[in-house]
């Protein structure tokens, strides 16, 4: 039985190479066009040759997004920017656009429809399937029954949502930002307008900021009704929360698939699953229809993460420490945690701290600083430390 | 061009003596985005034998939807209509199975914005599409200029800004419908709430009769006029005005609100911080 995929967003080289590494079969990301992220970093082409490389390398696949609703100036160059994508590697495209799933399937080329076209029912997914789509991103606002229905129906590969942020409104279906703040939403400029704060007539806040999904704990339903790729959301979000996410992930489906995915094992990835979160979670749809539960209502309610303390970035054989770049504060006396992308972690209490030229320090203040920590072997690249609590 | 009005009164004689092209109903139970809905009886009382009838369906089909969906399309393509405005592609795959007869219309809000994908479904067997209302003039008239499927356009009214499947007047403690304004823009939404989810309609009415000569000389099909708010009399008197293109005195009574026609929007925030 094929495994189920975990796909992850890639905002920028560094963001592939740490979502690829925790443990992600797939990455999607933007190119330097086309995109529904257009203020993103993106990847510029030979961003994308090396990212596609180093996927392949891997066994991986690499999606680029073309979702955007084109007007007729954004078709210009359009040939040439996929024979561009195409020469660099990637493996599938992901459209909303119905004529450009038939023009993309005409020339062989993978297409996967985005969530953009709001799918909800197997007969639009078949009328995509005509057109050569070889993928549906299913809409957020389906329940369990429904994608089951659109998996059986069709024969197509099913993808869905797992974790992340979601929109208010269906999506492409918005247009909020473009009336608001004059940046098109159905062309990367989306100003997330469902997240500001609205007054009454009678002066009172409405809100409709909607809180997170997780679907951690619908990992074995997932799998059951047939879906073929979870999709994490956030290909603006840091490494940090990548790695902590797609690990969890990695880490909760290798498990399941060993039959090793007991309660105990569990706790501990919805844990680190809910510390990195800014914001509260649910199952949204999957379930029910998403309710006055499933958002919020005083307004904007972020919580910044200050527990994501440092990356490692190499080791210094000679004094047996790791070298690793500050994020956060964090001192002498802290319990920290370093995780790497093989998923082992280590847990402790920290007892000494050197500045990059081998002094003691009690406390990193200083975001970006080279720092060392004595450990007794040198760990993966990429592998990160988190505080688990104060000193 | 023709005129189009978007249906609310339940009077036949009013529908009868008003002197456009047509009307155009949203189909209670399948359509979303508006306040007055209609049952295909109620259509069928009110349709008029020399003008056009269109219904909108435009919601979101889910996978318990589509029986009763088919069972609609199969009804609506015994009573000869002009059209169906849809969203759903569920609807176009459906008539393309069962070889219905009646033609739709593309009304997929934000997503009828460039000419290949407006060809792409002319050559699926769409009759036309309403134009977004978040493009340019001069984006429209390229679209003329490279399609030849009926176009409409939306010429006055209150535009819709978004869908949402939550129930969110309610899900806050709110009643069904209800009017919010967004505090740094000043701008005012309405906010329409029904069992399919919630609508929001900028109540900033549009106004695009300043290019109502243009959009003749292009040849856009059909412009759609939605009554709204306005009283029946001031009706007939926009419907008067409009048939004899009096666009400065349509201008003095529903304002000069353009939307997006003279005014292009931006997705990426240039690194210098200018747009």
């Amino acid at each position: 039985m094929e495994k189920i995929e975990l796909l992850a967003p890639a905002g920028d080289l560094e963001r592939l190479k740490v979502t690829l590494l925790y443990g992600a079969d797939a990455v999607y990301l933007g190119g330097r066009k086309l995109g529904l992220r257009a203020n993103a970093t993106n990847f510029t082409k030979e961003e994308l040759e090396e990212g596609c490389l180093f996927a392949h390398k891997l066994k991986k696949k690499v999606y680029v997004t073309l979702n955007i609703f084109f007007h007729d100036s954004d078709r210009q160059d359009l040939d040439s920017y996929i024979e561009e994508l195409v020469n660099c590697g990637v493996d599938a495209f992901i459209v909303s656009d119905p004529y450009l799933i038939e023009y993309l399937a005409k020339k062989g080329l993978e297409a996967h429809v985005s969530t953009q076209a709001s799918i909800t029912n197997s007969k639009e997914a078949m009328f995509y399937k005509r057109l050569g789509a070889t993928r549906v991103v299913l809409a957020r606002e389906l329940n369990k029954e429904e994608i089951h229905a659109i998996v059986t129906k069709t024969g197509l590969e099913v993808e869905v949502f797992l974790h992340g942020a979601m929109c208010t409104c269906f999506s492409g279906r918005c247009a909020l930002s473009n009336y608001i703040t004059n940046r098109d939403a159905n062309r990367g400029g989306c100003a997330q307008v469902c997240r500001f704060a609205f007054n009454t007539s009678d002066n009172k806040v409405f809100t409709m900021a909607t809180k997170d999904l997780n679907m951690s704990s619908y990992l074995k339903d997932l799998i059951e009704i047939g879906v073929r790729s979870l999709k994490i959301e956030g290909r603006m979000r840091s490494i940090y929360y990548l790695a902590s996410v797609v690990g969890s992930y990695r880490a909760l489906l290798d498990a399941y698939y060993e039959g090793k995915l007991t309660e105990e094992f569990a706790t501990k990835y919805l844990k680190v699953l809910s510390s990195v979160a800014n914001r509260e979670s649910t199952s949204q749809y999957f379930l029910k229809k998403a309710d006055n539960t499933d958002q919020y209502y005083t307004g904007r309610q972020e919580i910044s993460n200050q527990e994501y303390i440092a990356v490692i970035t190499g080791y210094d054989k000679e004094n047996n420490c790791l070298v690793l770049r500050e994020r956060n504060y964090f001192k002498v006396g802290d319990t920290i945690e370093i995780f790497t992308p093989q998923g082992t972690s280590y847990q402790f209490v920290l007892e000494k701290l050197l500045d990059e030229n081998n002094n003691s320090i009690e406390i990193a203040r200083h975001p970006d600083e080279l720092l060392k920590i004595p450990f007794k072997e040198e760990l993966e690249k990429y592998s990160m430390i988190r505080l688990i609590k104060k000193g | 061009m023709d005129l189009l009005i978007v249906a609310k009164e339940k009077d036949k004689n009013f529908y009868q003596d008003l002197d456009v092209t047509g009307f155009i109903f949203p189909l209670e139970g399948f359509a979303m985005d508006y306040k007055y809905k209609f049952t295909l009886d109620e259509i069928e009382e009110l349709r008029c034998k020399d003008k056009k009838c269109f219904v909108v369906m435009n919601r979101m089909f889910f996978e318990n939807d589509l029986d009763e969906l088919a069972e609609m399309l199969s009804k609506i393509d015994k009573m000869n209509l002009d059209g169906i405005l849809y969203y759903d592609d569920s609807l176009l795959e459906l008539k393309i199975e069962n070889n219905y007869k009646t033609n739709l219309y593309l009304n997929k809000n934000y997503m009828v914005t460039n000419s290949d994908t407006l060809n792409f479904y002319h050559h699926k067997g769409v009759m036309g599409a309403v134009l977004s209302n978040e493009i340019t003039y001069d984006e429209i008239n390229t679209i003329r200029n490279n399609t030849k499927l009926e176009l409409m356009q939306l010429l006055i009214g209150y535009p819709v800004v978004a869908t949402s499947r939550r129930s969110l007047n309610t899900n806050s403690g709110n009643y069904k419908n209800l009017e919010v304004v967004e505090p740094k823009s000043g701008q005012h939404y309405f906010l329409i709430e029904d069992e399919f989810g919630t609508s929001f309609i900028s109540l900033k009415r549009f106004n695009g009769c300043k290019y109502l000569n243009d959009f003749q000389k292009i040849g856009i099909n059909y412009g759609i006029v939605y009554q709204d708010d306005l009283e029946r009399k001031e009706l007939i008197n926009l419907v008067v005005l409009l048939n004899q293109g009096k666009t400065k005195e349509i201008d003095e009574l529903l304002g000069r609100n353009r939307g997006f026609l003279n005014r292009k929007t931006i997705y990426q925030v240039k690194k210098d911080g200018k747009n």
